[in-house]
Parts: structure tokens; C-alpha cells; sequence
């Protein structure tokens, strides 16, 4: 058990590699032992081919051979063949090539018999060829057949016995060899399928080990990571092993030490935040009732002393001097700048305090810009500047403040003309797309560099910065028109190139067809569920949120998002839903997934977004979404309304 | 690490492999020593019933006990011949070769220093060459006791002693037993004047049975079984020499003076293998092995036969002593 302890202590690559090596051992072994197997049947094969039958065969030629010079001997000496004589002779040359061979083939084992046999069968020859021919040469026939029979025939019959033993034997040998090789055969492909068998036991017993040592871990650790997801910071991962995985588990848990440490001190400032912004939301609005305030107080003495001047410009009597009266001019001009001045800011604080109310109406945008040239064509004139309008629908009919929609058309065709050449001309081309109209205010003026071409659009921005400037203006048109723009829910902006010239651009929601205001939204609602999909970071006020929407008695199925593939997926399978898509603060790729999500779904797509949002971002919202709420207060008076 | 694995894997399937190999090599190689090489010279051939059988048996034995590998060369009878084969297997590298007679002693005692790696055995004679052993038999015991024999069985008195040489030392105690068995008792006694010719000692056989002599006893390698046979055609008795004779003829031979040359052979194979023979002469009697006497035929009594058994019993014991006396102990 202690090395086992000791090896799951090991890095992960050391422990692969030992299992790997013993792996390899056992492999090894394995081919060992068969190779040893096959080697011993290869060599009983070989023992039986090469050894044991042509041992046999000598065996019973050798029998053969003792017949025969007996047989040899007997003839020569009852006949006196000579021709027998020679017989005996070369066979007994044979018997000695056959013994010696004998001999020479014999395995160790049968070593001591065979030489036992060659050494009788050489005596008993030594009989015949000394003791009984040599006798019957000499004319002894009688004692040559007495030594014949009475030793020689005797001892060949034990030879053969002899020789005849020897053949059992290896019969025996050679059918237990037989037997052998089948056995050895067999054990061969036992040994095979055990050692595999064994090999493949082991490898699956240590893939079954590595795996769980590895994957427990990952799910430790994933467990981790979901509790942290649900925002349980404090999660610790139990982890005894000291390896590459131990290691990892107390990093984790520094880790969510540390977040969670982190999260407390994110939550103190998000509360110091908070407080600070709705100190800053009542600064702004008290700042923007003050200015309301204190434009609609000089407004008035101010239009008396316009008013006055103009009077006193009329001359009714003719009593002022031409310098009086270039006075009373400069006083009305510099009062209707200031006038104007005043109005823009008193509407931008209207925006910003949250009480600008647009007065929304059906009306024809050509005709709209028609009288709007028709009504700027003097000052063009004076610098000589052409001004056309381009567009291919004679009528348009748009749902937006058509008193706000001239002021900007005015403010845009204004600054095009003041800052366009003599001879030139201005533009402004009306265009519409699915959801949008487009109006653009061409010029061919002195351009903006590109790098201010947002900027411009800031109160106060003047693009020549000089006292001695050589464009007037209040510096606040472009910022108000581009508050008006957004609280249509559409959007402004400039493309520009230096001397070349510049286009003013905004886009109005053509579906609007009725009155909105920064307050109250009329809509139509299906009686369909409402789908709500809200991002991860919104998990924090959904809990309030969902409270807030059960209040209008809409059903609602809410699902949290964390990829924009995941919210399409989910309105795919709820085609005919509205869609509500919330989340705690204005990022890159929300607009994208509203998009997405616009072309998978039939029904509306509502957005709310509670953190605060500049209006350049709700108006790319809103080019989108049939509806932004504004705050989590109505969304139970919107959502409840049905048709 | 990890690319160091394959390399690992195949090194260790190298190592094993390389193992497997040598455990298979190491069981299919032996360490093989070089063989005992023994070659042995004859004179004559090896079925000549007698002494040269003796010899083969002997050298067969040697195969048999000391799986020695064996050659032996027949019909090694002239100087030239001797010189030439003996020169041929010592370079050969036989480590002992035999000269199965006395022939090979001057040869032997000649070609011995050239080879020192070989050493040579030779019977009858005397050598001092370190690689040389002569192996010797007394026979004057020989002589003694197959003259006792003969004397014994006699019926007409009368012996023919037929050695190879007068010089023989056989001839002076055969004589002498031969008499002391029986005053009455005489022999007849003439030489071939060689080792091999049989024809001359038949005429000699067939002359002495004329001389009416009823036993017959030669003494020689060469001519012993046609002496024997004249007996058997003659229906005399003869004494074999040598070796037990007795198949030659059942009816003819009394018994037979054995040399055990067959034992003697393997004897000295031994002592050579374990480095216990001894260089120059060697000597084989009845009082150790060397020589007996084989079995008694049919024809003789029993009476006859305690009575030899008895006094080469008392000869091997000490009790008896030759009435000739070797002149020496040990060689020739």
C-alpha cells in the first residue's frame, strides 16, 4: 500500500512511463516464454526428423546386418563359398559404417546404450571373423561350427534382442516425442493467450486506474468551477496526491481564495459605486433643473430685449443714425444666437433630466426635407451653393417629432452650407431600408478629420478651436441632434474626408408607428409566453428582475445565455416567442446577438439593459429591438398588455 | 524524457534478445576437449587368433573405457613400413602409439625424441627414451608352466617344443618342468628360426610327430595355430600360446599360456591418460596379472589340473620359485 501511495505521489509522466515500462517487461516476458516454447517444440521437431527416425533406421538396418553375416557365416562354413565369405566381409564394412553412424547420431541419453550394443556386436564379429572363419580356413569345419553355434548363433540372437530393444525404445521415444511436441504445441498457445491474456488484464486495469486518477481530478475540478459559476467563490477542491493534479487543486484553491476575496471587495465598491451614481444621476438632475430653470428665466428677458430690438430696428420713425442702426441689428443677432444657444441647452438638460417629450406624428419625410430647403435656399444662395435633394420614393411616410426631425434637418443642412465653398453643393439624399429610414446631408465642404468625427458630435465641440474661429456656431446642434436622433431610437453619424468634404447621416426606425416617449410605450403583446434570455452577469439582479415580470401576469420562460449560439439555439425551438434579452450592462456583441436573434424568431425582440446607456448605444439598440426598458420598474406594465 | 523512451525500450529489447541468444548458444555449444588419440602397429593381421587379436582387443578396449579415438594399421612388417607409419601418426598427433612386438624397438627407440609429444609402447625389448615404455612378459614362467602341462599329459614321453628362436628364454624352464614331472619324459625340441612361417614349423610339427611326441607346444606369434593344426590332424595335443586357442581346435588344445595383452593394453592407456606410466621398462608375470593360463580342455584330469593350479597358486604367492631364474627384474 505504501508504494502504491508513493506512486500515485509521482508526476503524472513517470507514472505513464512505468506503467508503460512495466507494460513493455511484461510484453517481454511474454515473447520470452513463447519464443522459449517454440524453440522446444522446434527442437523435439527437429530431434525427431534429424535424430530419432534415422536412428530408427539404422537400428533396423543394423538388425538386418546381423542377420545377414550370421546368415553369411553359417553358408560359408557349411558350403565354403568363398563368394560367401566375401559377402560377410562387406557386410560387415556396412555394419561398421552403419554403427559408426549409430554412434554418431546418438542423443546423450542413448549414448551409453548404443556403444554397449557396437561393443557386443563387435565381440560377436570378433567371433566370427577370429574364432570361426580363421578355423574353418584351417580345415577345422567342426570347431568353426561348435565356436558357431555354441557362442556366435547365441550372441547374435541376443544382439538382435539387443538391437530389437533398442528400436523399442525409440519407438517409444519417438511416440512420446510425438506427444511431446503436441503437448509443448498446446502449451505453446496456452502460454500465449495466458501471457496476452495477462498483458491485456494488466493494461486495461492500469488504463481503468490512469483514467480515474486523471479524471477525478478534472471532475473535482469542474465541480469547482460549477459552484463558482453559481457564485460560490468560497469553493475549496479536496485533493490528497502531491502530483501534477495536487498541485493544480491548491493553485485552484489559492485561486478561488483569492476571487472570492476579490468578489467581497468588487461588492464594496459596486455598493460605493452605486452610491455614487445615484448621487451623480441627482447631481445631473438637479443640474439639468437648474438649467431649465435658468433658461426658461433668461429666455424671457431675453426674447423682451430680441423683441425690443427688433423694434427699435423697424426705426418707424426713422430717427436712428445707420450706425444706431447696425447696433440694434448686432443686438438682435447676438440675442438670437444667445436665444438659440439658450433653447439647445434647454432642451439637451430636457434629455438629460429626462423630460424632453417628443410630440410623434405621421408625416412624409421628402416633404419634409423639401420645405426644409425651401426654407434654407436663401442663405445657400448668398454663397452661391446649390442645395438638391436626391431620393427615389416621392413619398415617406415615417412616425417620429416632425418639429425635432426639421430642427436637426435644419441644424445638419445649416452647417453644410456654412461649411461648403462657393459653387458647391449640397446634398441630402432620403433612403429606406427594411427598418430604417436613412436621410444624409452630403457637402463638399472642408471635411473633418477622422479622428473627430465623434467628437463632434460633444456639446461645445468646435472643430476650428481658435478665438478668431471662422465658422460661428453655439457648438451644441450636433450634440442635441444627436440626443433627438437617439431618443427616436435611431442613430447619427459622419463620414468625412479632409477638403473633400462631409455626409451627415441618421437613421430613423421606420417601424415606429406610434407616440413614444422617454415615459410610456404603447405596444402590441401576443398572449404567447414571453422567452427571457439573460447573460451570466445578470445573474445577480435576475432574481429581482423575474420577481418584477411575474407581476404582469405574462407567462415567461427564462434561460441563462452564455454564448450567442446558445440563444439562438433556444429561439429556434420557441419560433412564434417574444424574446426579452437581458443583461446588466451595454457590450460589444449584444447588438449582434439581437440581430441573430431577429432572424430566427417571429415574434418581438424587447431589450433591458440595467446599467446606464449612452444613447449612441441605444440607439444601435434600438435599430434592433422593438423595445428598450428602461428600467426594471415597467417591465411588468409592459409585458402584462396584451391586444 | 519522454524521447528518451523509445530509445530505452529498444535497448532493453536488444539486451534481451542478445541474452536469449546466449543462453541458446551457451546450451548448443560444448566445451569439447581435444580426443585421446591411439594408434597401434601389428605386424601381422588383427584376426590372427592370436597375439595381434590380442592387441586389437586390447586397443578396442581403450575405445570402449577411455573413448579414445583409435587407429590401428595392419601388416606393419618391414623397417620401411614401420618407419613410415609410426613417422605418420606421430605427426598425426596421436598421443600413443603401440608397436604391437619386438620389432618395433629399435624404431621406436629411434623416432621417439623427434616426437615428444607422443609417447610409444612397444613389447619385448628395453628402452631409456623418456616417451618411450618397452612392456615386457617373463618367460621363463611361461616357458615353466606350459612345460608342466605338457609334461603332465604326455603319454609317449616325448614333448615337441617349437620356439621361433633357440635364444628364447622359454626354452631352458619348459625343458626343465617337462622332466620334473616325469624322469621318463623328453623334448624335442627345434626352432623355426622365425616369427611368421607357418610352413616351417608345420614340417617341423609333422617331423616331431613322426618322433612320436603326442604333445606339441609352439612358440610363436606367426606359426602357433598351423602347429596346433598339424596336432589336430595328427590327433596330438598342442599348448596354445598367448591366447586361449582352445576354438581352434576343442579336441587339440590342453590348455593355453595367455598373455593378457588385451588388459595390458587398456592398463597402460590408463596410467598414460592419468600421467602414472612409467617410462622405460615395464613387467607383466602371472603374480600380477600379465599372464595366465586358460582354461583346461576336456582331455585333462583333474588331478592334473589341481596339481598345476596348485603350484602356480604357490608361484603367485611366493611359495615357488623357477628353477631358472631371470637374470634380471625387469627389461630384457
Amino acid at each position: 500500500m505504501r508504494a502504491l501511495k508513493k506512486w500515485s505521489n509521482l508526476p503524472i509522466r513517470l507514472k505513464f512511463f512505468s506503467v508503460f515500462l512495466t507494460l513493455v517487461l511484461l510484453a517481454g516476458s511474454g515473447m520470452f516464454v513463447l519464443n522459449h516454447q517454440m524453440f522446444q517444440v522446434a527442437r523435439d521437431n527437429d530431434k525427431i526428423i534429424n535424430h530419432s527416425v534415422p536412428n530408427l533406421t539404422t537400428q533396423l538396418q543394423i538388425k538386418s546386418t546381423i542377420m545377414e553375416r550370421i546368415n553369411y557365416v553359417m553358408l560359408y562354413v557349411t558350403t565354403g563359398d568363398e563368394e560367401l565369405h566375401k559377402k560377410f566381409i562387406e557386410a560387415s564394412k556396412r555394419a561398421k559404417n552403419i554403427e559408426d553412424q549409430l554412434k554418431k547420431n546418438a542423443l546423450p541419453h542413448e549414448k551409453e546404450g548404443i556403444e554397449q550394443f557396437i561393443i557386443h556386436s563387435e565381440d560377436w564379429e570378433g567371433i566370427l571373423s577370429n574364432e570361426v572363419i580363421p578355423v574353418y580356413q584351417r580345415n577345422n569345419p567342426k570347431d568353426a561350427l561348435a565356436t558357431l553355434n555354441s557362442r556366435a548363433q547365441p550372441l547374435a540372437i541376443e544382439l538382435m534382442n539387443e538391437a530389437e530393444e533398442l528400436s523399442q525404445q525409440k519407438i517409444h521415444e519417438i511416440s512420446s516425442d510425438n506427444k511431446k511436441v503436441l503437448n509443448n504445441a498446446w502449451s505453446s498457445v496456452q502460454a500465449g493467450y495466458i501471457v496476452m491474456g495477462g498483458t491485456l488484464l494488466l493494461a486495461l486495469l492500469f488504463s481503468y486506474y490512469i483514467s480515474h486518477s486523471i479524471t477525478n481530478p478534472i471532475f473535482s475540478l469542474l465541480d469547482g468551477v460549477r459552484r463558482m459559476t453559481k457564485g460560490d467563490f468560497t469553493t475549496q477542491v479536496a485533493m490528497k496526491r502531491q502530483d501534477e493534479w495536487g498541485e493544480l487543486s491548491k493553485a485552484f484553491n489559492r485561486m478561488s481564495q483569492s476571487i472570492a476575496n476579490l468578489v467581497e471587495e468588487l461588492k464594496q465598491a459596486n455598493a460605493r459605486l452605486r452610491e455614487e451614481s445615484h448621487r451623480a444621476r441627482e447631481s445631473t438632475r438637479l443640474k439639468s433643473e437648474f438649467l431649465a430653470n435658468m433658461s426658461h428665466e433668461v429666455r424671457t428677458p431675453l426674447t423682451g430685449i430680441i423683441g425690443f430690438a427688433e423694434l427699435l430696428h423697424e426705426d418707424a420713425e426713422e430717427k436712428l443714425s445707420p450706425v444706431q442702426k447696425n447696433f440694434t441689428r448686432n443686438i438682435i443677432k447676438a440675442g438670437e444666437h444667445l436665444l438659440t444657444m439658450i433653447n439647445d441647452i434647454l432642451d439637451l438638460s430636457k434629455i438629460e433630466a429626462g423630460k424632453y417629450e417628443l410630440e410623434m406624428s405621421r408625416f412624409d419625410m421628402v416633404e419634409l426635407v423639401r420645405n426644409t430647403l425651401v426654407m434654407m435656399e436663401a442663405k445657400a444662395e448668398k454663397q452661391n451653393i446649390s442645395l438638391v435633394i436626391e431620393t427615389k420614393h416621392p413619398i415617406l411616410q415615417v412616425v417620429a417629432d416632425k418639429t425635432r426631425i426639421r430642427q436637426i434637418l435644419l441644424n445638419l443642412i445649416g452647417n453644410a452650407i456654412k461649411f461648403s465653398h462657393s459653387h458647391s453643393v449640397v446634398r441630402v439624399m432620403i433612403e429606406q431600408s427594411e427598418h430604417t429610414v436613412i436621410v444624409r446631408v452630403a457637402d463638399e465642404g472642408i471635411g473633418i478629420e477622422t479622428e473627430k468625427w465623434e467628437a463632434v458630435f460633444d456639446p461645445f465641440y468646435q472643430n476650428d478651436g481658435r478665438l478668431d474661429r471662422k465658422y460661428e456656431g453655439t457648438g451644441l446642434g450636433l450634440a442635441l441632434s444627436r440626443q433627438l436622433i437617439e431618443l427616436h431610437g435611431g442613430t447619427i453619424g459622419v463620414e468625412s474626408k479632409l477638403g473633400k468634404g462631409s455626409i451627415f447621416s441618421f437613421y430613423l426606425p421606420s417601424a415606429m408607428k406610434e407616440v413614444v416617449t422617454s415615459h410610456v410605450c404603447e405596444q402590441t403583446y401576443k398572449k404567447d409566453p414571453l422567452l427571457v434570455l439573460y447573460t451570466v452577469d445578470f445573474l445577480d439582479s435576475f432574481q429581482d428582475f423575474s420577481e418584477k415580470i411575474q407581476k404582469g401576469n405574462r407567462p415567461f420562460l427564462a434561460f441563462m445565455i452564455e454564448s450567442k449560439r446558445e440563444a439562438i439555439e433556444i429561439a429556434q425551438k420557441h419560433p412564434e416567442y417574444d424574446i426579452l434579452v437581458a443583461v446588466q450592462s451595454f457590450q460589444a456583441g449584444y447588438v449582434d446577438i439581437l440581430e441573430r436573434l431577429s432572424e430566427h424568431t417571429q415574434g418581438k425582440i424587447f431589450s433591458y439593459i440595467k446599467g446606464p446607456l449612452r444613447f449612441v448605444e441605444r440607439g444601435q439598440v434600438m435599430r434592433v429591438a422593438e423595445y428598450i426598458s428602461p428600467s426594471s420598474d415597467d417591465v411588468p406594465t409592459i409585458f402584462s398588455k396584451t391586444t | 524524457m519522454l524521447k528518451k523512451i523509445p530509445l530505452l525500450v529498444a535497448l532493453l529489447l536488444l539486451v534481451g534478445c542478445l541474452l536469449y541468444s546466449l543462453i541458446e548458444n551457451k546450451k548448443n555449444v560444448s566445451l569439447k576437449k581435444p580426443p585421446f588419440k591411439v594408434a597401434l602397429l601389428l605386424e601381422g593381421k588383427k584376426d590372427d587368433q592370436g597375439w595381434d587379436n590380442q592387441a586389437f582387443r586390447g586397443l578396442q578396449q581403450i575405445e570402449r573405457e577411455l573413448h579414445a579415438q583409435i587407429v590401428y594399421k595392419q601388416d606393419i612388417n618391414t623397417d620401411q613400413i614401420q618407419i613410415t607409419e609410426t613417422k605418420k601418426l606421430a605427426e598425426e598427433g596421436y598421443d600413443l602409439i603401440f608397436g604391437n612386438g619386438r620389432s618395433f624397438e629399435s624404431i621406436f627407440n629411434r623416432i621417439a625424441p623427434i616426437y615428444p609429444k607422443t609417447h610409444f609402447v612397444f613389447f619385448n625389448g628395453k628402452s631409456n627414451i623418456p616417451n618411450v615404455s618397452a612392456v615386457n612378459f617373463t618367460p621363463e614362467s611361461i616357458g615353466y608352466f606350459s612345460g608342466m602341462v605338457a609334461g603332465l599329459m604326455t603319454k609317449t614321453h616325448k614333448v615337441g617344443l617349437i620356439p621361433a628362436y633357440h635364444s628364447m628364454k622359454e626354452i631352458e624352464p619348459f625343458i626343465q618342468a617337462v622332466k620334473e614331472q616325469d624322469q621318463r619324459n623328453q623334448v624335442i625340441v627345434q626352432e623355426v628360426n622365425s616369427w611368421n612361417d607357418g610352413a616351417a614349423a608345420v614340417k617341423i610339427a609333422k617331423s616331431m610327430v613322426e618322433q612320436n611326441a603326442d604333445v606339441l607346444v609352439p612358440m610363436g606369434d606367426g606359426f602357433n595355430i598351423d602347429v596346433i593344426m598339424e596336432a589336430h590332424h595328427a590327433k596330438r595335443w598342442a599348448v596354445g600360446y598367448i591366447s586361449d586357442q582352445s576354438f581352434v581346435s576343442r579336441g587339440t588344445i590342453i590348455t593355453s599360456t595367455v598373455q593378457d595383452v588385451t588388459n595390458v593394453y587398456l592398463q597402460i592407456a590408463k596410467q598414460y591418460k592419468d600421467g602414472s606410466l612409467p617410462e622405460g621398462c615395464l613387467l607383466f608375470d602371472f603374480k600380477n596379472g600379465g599372464q595366465d593360463l586358460a582354461p583346461f580342455g576336456s582331455m585333462v584330469p583333474n588331478p592334473i589340473q589341481n596339481k598345476i593350479k596348485q603350484k602356480l597358486d604357490e608361484y603367485k604367492k611366493g611359495a615357488f620359485f623357477l628353477p631358472v631364474q631371470p637374470p634380471y627384474l625387469g627389461c630384457q
